[in-house]
């Protein structure tokens, strides 16, 4: 096993780097620059040639890119990522603020939805062709193509402004700091409601003919027939034999889904003024804060790295066989 | 590599099987709304647009409708050219067209991109589902949006089950540094943020249908490569191979002939559910602003 | 805090108690109110030496008081609250500045003339980036104290503008200068980062809280020496989306936010709106244009005349009518009327396709027999030779709703009289990149006009194509000549009359196809009081913000 852990984490090593090199050069080469992106332009200031030179050197973007690369390098390995282009701050405690929201509304939506699918899949599964399971399943197909803004749209419009029960934009109240632990909690779940259910539908379109297409192949195993046999009753063979090998599975989905839900949905945020990781990494692109996007991306690939490792890691554990591959 | 796509691809193996086993009526009714989606994106021309299908004019019968439908078709259509006064962009056929001379229309005789003076007007004969907000026929909007939308769906999907089917069979069949680099690869592109590639290519290639294609083509392609890569892996040692290999069939033999017919079927599955991801993706590229909506990219039909 | 309910009738635009101003019995007057404003985004600092987006200069009046004013026509004028006396010399080289006695920053220390001469230093100190604020602060080459309230100005020339050189942001030099031997560019420390986030300033308002891309909130300077505002809170939300700003605003959480052209004419007429606010509207001094790269490689864009066609090709009643929803002005040139002499009678250009393909006929541009596209130098009986075609592309920006609606209606015109037109649609940062490198054939924007006409110096003048903003590399010595008269000359009546001529210069050259005016589009909700709007909108110039209020009782509105 520690053979296995140590080969799985060597492994993710040369993926970071590639994935670190290959953005800082894709930023860079990239047409635009922080110069010109701050530039105020056409409006009514003066922006003489020599402001722009002085830009330029502000943001070191004179020296070639490989000395950039060095330089950004050599203060990362020190867990410096610099500071921002935009404000001057530093990029750890600007992604250390935006990403809180994005932890609360990942957390939060994937543990909503497992539950929910799960329960709807094991219900449908012993329906398998009643018309409730067609409905349900054709229900899912439809949910996955609607395109989430829509979805955004809605629910601001029936329980946001006609109904008026959440709040639908930002993430707390204006007393939010002289509020009790638990009426904080209580504002923040309230902020996340409708948001949060424009992440929630997809991922149930998404899990539920999943879950559900695991637990039937699992059902059709010899040893629930054996189960059955013994005359154990359905529910405990459900919960007791089916359920449980039906989810090992789902423990890769959950590794695809944890960074897309991180990654957050730059319409959602906008459109739910939501303080998150996705607007800010639209935000530092328009902007070409290169600094912020490469503290960004080593976030987002430690996470989908982390996850993957945690994920195989855990197979390994429940299933000896896999190490020896 | 990670156990996951190993796992993954059974899921959808699985998934691909209940799907393609039963013929039910639901299925057959997906297929005929596929089937429309595409009759519509095909022939779009001949459904909505701003010149007859058959006309008469000075003498002599045109088919410009015909004969643009014809030229959307690639490499093909560059070898037709319209007749005269129908490609002068100076040739409005509503107003110069005889009203008593023989012309059928298309069902919706306006084109996507025609703009009619009036905006916002709700359904009328005219126009049956109205018009935008710069005066242009819904319906005929609809129609020629569903063909770029298609476009957009099979095009970059072909490209990225092309690039994800070659890459997973080369890193599962050749194994060893060459499976260590090409998944090291899919990692890597898998991680980047594809917004950014989004804008970087939009900016390079300019603005258009092929640049978007481009782009969700070469970020799309990794679940493909994995899928496939994992089932080359399987099949590799599998007793049908063992025996090719004893009577001396060569790599390439065995992996086109052997391997990759039992890879392509998880692969299509993942394509298809690609089509539609790619279609929400441009939507939602054209919806941060990054290029124009759907159908903007057919002023490139007649304005280049 | 919830506005007054009322039944909902029509929607007004511009009712009388919007404009009414605070009343001197402060009996009438809420001082305990909060104002929710609408932010579009974050601004990057309050530092106003730093400051560059038009976010950050939202908060510029609230948290810093100038010797300076911009009011709301745009006037230069002295701040009576910080200064007992200013006058230039007899040859307008220098100029003298004393300020009011017992002026204090918001921690308690004396503003003294230190202050200035410091703000003075670091704006123009090479490592600091006053991308803003340097410019005609440049102007300025001794900035000298006499003593703690007299400062010295002397000036490189003798120009008009010098009265707008010496309104330069002030900032609080014993909070900065200890920051310098650390960072001399007062933005790359944790401590100058703090100082600029939770300003020390000297104006009504200080910053209490600011909660990263969700609000801020400032509270009201009790100390205040000046007139004080009569809120006593203002909330700023960051909500980046107008849509959901608009409904925000109906839900009751922002009392104020700009409207887009199709909320204003379409989305706010309902019951709904009516019940929580009113519209306002304005003149403002933005303008929608096209650039042509008048110095660049598109033979057919470097004809003076085939621009003039161009602009004859301009629908604009069409493109006011359906883009910007009737709401705008055709522009009838390039400075605001207040910059002209009075007699001028400008009219807007008539959109006449038959008189463009005229002029393009004239200009060599004719059409092909072939494919029915205008090309210079072809014979009609050699299709084949080599000819050029009459085709560019316009660049457009991306995050803009309207250009691509401007753009459709143009391209469709003009293929009408064989023209090709491409659209590129470009990031900000792309098309801002092109502009400088002059890499473009046409570009679509629009600028805000400043408070004095030299600022177009910087858009015409043949010394700003490098560098500057001079994008079209249009190049007339008449009208650098005039441009540098311009500046020279004090008297009031002359000066107008030079950029009267100039105008009529510009406008025959046609570097630029000028096509609406936009006017200022705000929605208030009913609590709010004694709004101005200036040519920059309602919080762009003094009073702004700080003379806004609320009457103590809600009372019904309409």
């Amino acid at each position: 096993m520690w053979r296995y852990f140590l080969k799985r984490v060597l492994l993710t090593v040369p993926t970071f780097v590639g994935v670190i090199l290959l953005t800082f050069v894709v930023i860079h080469l990239a047409p635009g620059s922080p110069a010109t992106a701050d530039d105020a332009g056409l409006g009514d200031s003066g922006m003489s040639a020599v402001e722009h030179q002085r830009l330029r050197a502000h943001y070191q973007m004179d020296a070639p890119l490989h000395v950039q690369l060095a330089r950004w390098t050599a203060r990362a390995v020190r867990l410096d990522f610099g500071r921002s282009f935009a404000n001057g701050r530093p990029v750890s405690q600007i992604i250390a603020e935006r990403i809180k929201p994005t932890l609360l509304l990942t957390f939060g939506t994937i543990l909503i939805a497992l539950v929910l699918a799960i329960v709807i899949a094991s219900f449908l599964a012993t329906r398998c062709g009643r018309p409730i399971d067609k409905l349900i399943l054709t229900g899912c197909v439809g949910l996955y193509a609607v395109p989430p803004y829509i979805v955004g749209l809605l629910l601001i419009w029936i329980f946001g402004v006609w109904l008026n029960w959440f709040p639908f934009a930002g993430l707390t109240s204006d007393e939010f700091s002289s509020m009790t632990t638990w009426r904080k909690i209580a504002d923040l779940a309230g902020h996340s409601v409708l948001i949060g259910l424009c992440f929630v539908g997809p991922l149930l379109a998404y899990l539920i003919p999943f879950i559900r297409a695991s637990l039937l192949s699992v059902l059709k195993e010899d040893y629930v027939r054996a189960a059955h046999a013994k005359g154990l009753s359905t529910r405990r063979v459900m919960f007791g034999h089916v359920l449980p090998n039906a989810l090992l599975p789902l423990l890769t989905v959950l590794g695809l889904i944890v960074p897309a839900v991180m990654g957050g949905s730059v319409v959602l945020e906008v459109m739910f003024s939501w303080p998150g990781m996705g607007r800010l990494l639209y935000e530092s692109i328009g902007r070409r804060d290169y600094p912020v996007i490469m503290g960004m991306t080593i976030v987002s690939a430690v996470i989908v790295l982390l996850v993957t490792l945690v994920v195989d890691l855990l197979y390994a554990w429940a299933d000896p066989r896999v190490r020896y591959v | 590599m990670s156990v996951a796509s190993r796992v993954g691809e059974d899921i959808i193996l699985r998934r691909s099987t209940s799907i393609a086993g039963k013929r039910s009526v639901l299925t057959k009714f997906a297929w005929v709304v596929a089937l429309c989606v595409v009759f519509v994106a095909v022939l779009a021309p001949l459904l909505a647009w701003h010149q007859p299908i058959v006309c008469k004019y000075q003498g002599t019968y045109d088919f410009p409708a015909v004969v643009d439908t014809v030229r959307q078709i690639p490499v093909l259509g560059s070898y037709l050219e319209k007749s005269k006064p129908f490609r002068f962009p100076t040739f409005d056929a509503r107003k110069t067209l005889d009203p008593d001379s023989f012309a059928i229309w298309p069902p919706i005789p306006f084109g996507p991109i025609e703009l009619m003076a009036d905006a916002n007007l709700s359904s009328s004969r005219a126009h049956w589902l109205g018009t935008d907000d710069r005066g242009r026929d819904v319906l005929a909007r609809l129609i020629h949006g569903t063909r770029v939308s298609v476009r957009v769906g099979l095009y970059s999907m072909l490209l990225a089950g092309a690039i994800g089917i070659v890459v997973g069979a080369v890193a599962g069949f050749f194994g060893g540094m060459c499976d260590w680099v090409c998944s090291r690869f899919i990692e890597i592109v898998m991680c980047f943020p594809a917004f950014f590639l989004i804008l970087a290519v939009m900016a390079w290639i300019g603005e258009g249908l092929t640049g978007v294609i481009l782009v969700i083509g070469f970020t799309q392609w990794t679940s493909i490569a994995r899928l496939v890569r994992a089932e080359v892996v399987r099949g590799r040692e599998a007793d049908f191979v063992m025996a090719a290999r004893s009577y001396g069939a060569s790599n390439t033999h065995i992996l086109i002939r052997h391997l990759l017919p039992g890879a392509l079927g998880p692969a299509v599955v993942a394509m298809t559910f690609g089509v539609a991801d790619a279609i929400l993706l441009e939507a939602g590229l054209s919806w941060v602003g990054v290029w124009r909506s759907v159908a903007d990219a057919f002023v490139g039909l007649d304005a280049a | 805090m919830r506005c007054a309910v009322a039944l909902g009738g029509p929607v007004v635009v511009n009712p009388p108690e919007l404009f009414e101003s605070q009343p001197s019995d402060r009996a009438l007057v809420d001082s305990d109110a909060t104002l929710q404003c609408r932010l579009k985004a974050e601004p990057s600092s309050f530092n106003p030496v730093l400051m560059f987006t038009a976010i950050d200069a939202e908060f510029d009046y609230l948290l810093w008081d100038r010797p300076f004013l911009l009011d709301e026509n745009l006037q230069w004028s002295v701040n009576p609250e910080m200064v007992e006396a200013f006058a230039f010399g007899e040859d307008h080289l220098e100029a003298t500045l004393t300020l009011k006695p017992g002026l204090r920053w918001q921690d308690g220390t004396a503003l003294t003339s230190a202050d200035i001469v410091f703000s003075w230093s670091r704006i123009l100190h090479g490592k600091v980036l006053a991308r803003k604020a340097r410019h005609g602060t440049d102007e300025i080459t001794h900035c000298r104290a006499v003593d703690e309230r007299r400062v010295q100005f002397k000036f490189k020339e003798a120009l008009a503008t010098n009265k707008w050189s010496v309104d330069f942001p002030i900032v609080p030099r014993h909070v900065y200068e200890p920051l310098l031997a650390d960072d001399p560019s007062m933005q790359r420390s944790d401590a100058a980062v703090k100082a600029n986030r939770m300003p020390v300033g000297n104006g009504p308002y200080r910053v209490v809280e600011w909660l990263s891309a969700e609000r801020i909130v400032l509270e009201r300077w009790e100390a205040y020496s000046g007139k004080k505002p009569a809120f006593a809170r203002i909330i700023f939300r960051v909500i980046p989306d107008n849509n959901a700003a608009l409904l925000a605003f109906e839900a009751g959480r922002i009392d104020e936010m700009s409207l887009a052209p199709r909320q204003f004419a379409a989305d706010t007429n309902s019951a709904r709106f009516a019940k929580v606010g009113v519209k306002a509207k304005g003149e403002q001094w933005t303008t929608y244009y096209i650039g042509w790269n008048v110095g660049g490689k598109n033979a057919f864009l470097t004809d003076a005349k085939v621009r003039r066609a161009l602009g004859l090709m301009v629908n604009g009643e069409l493109i006011n009518k359906q883009v910007f929803f009737g709401l705008f002005e055709r522009s009838v040139g390039l400075f605001p009327a207040a910059f002209l002499p009075a007699d001028v009678e400008r009219l807007p250009p008539k959109f006449d396709p038959v008189r463009a393909g005229r002029l393009l006929d004239e200009a060599g541009w004719t059409i092909s027999e072939v494919d029915g596209w205008r090309y210079k130098n072809r014979p009609v009986d050699a299709p084949n030779a080599a000819s050029v075609p009459a085709e560019f592309k316009l660049n457009i920006v991306s995050a803009s709703q309207t250009s691509p609606r401007v753009a459709d209606i143009f391209q469709s015109d003009l293929r009408k009289i064989g023209v090709r037109m491409g659209v590129e649609v470009l990031e900000w940062s792309v098309f801002n990149e092109r502009n400088l490198e002059h890499r473009f054939d046409a570009f679509l924007s629009a600028w805000t006009c400043g408070p004095d006409p030299d600022e177009a110096r910087n858009l015409f003048h043949s010394d700003a194509k490098r560098g500057g903003r001079n994008y079209v590399a249009y190049e007339n010595a008449a009208v650098d000549d005039l441009f540098d008269r311009g500046r020279r000359t004090v008297d009031s009546d002359a000066r107008k009359k030079i950029y009267g001529d100039l105008e009529r210069i510009i406008l025959a050259d046609a570097p630029y196809t000028f096509l609406v005016d936009a006017p200022t589009l705000w929605a208030f909700s009913h609590r709010v009081r004694g709004v101005t709007l200036s040519p920059r909108g309602p919080m762009h110039a003094f009073p702004g913000m700080r003379a806004w209020w609320t009457p103590r009782k809600p009372s019904p509105a309409n």
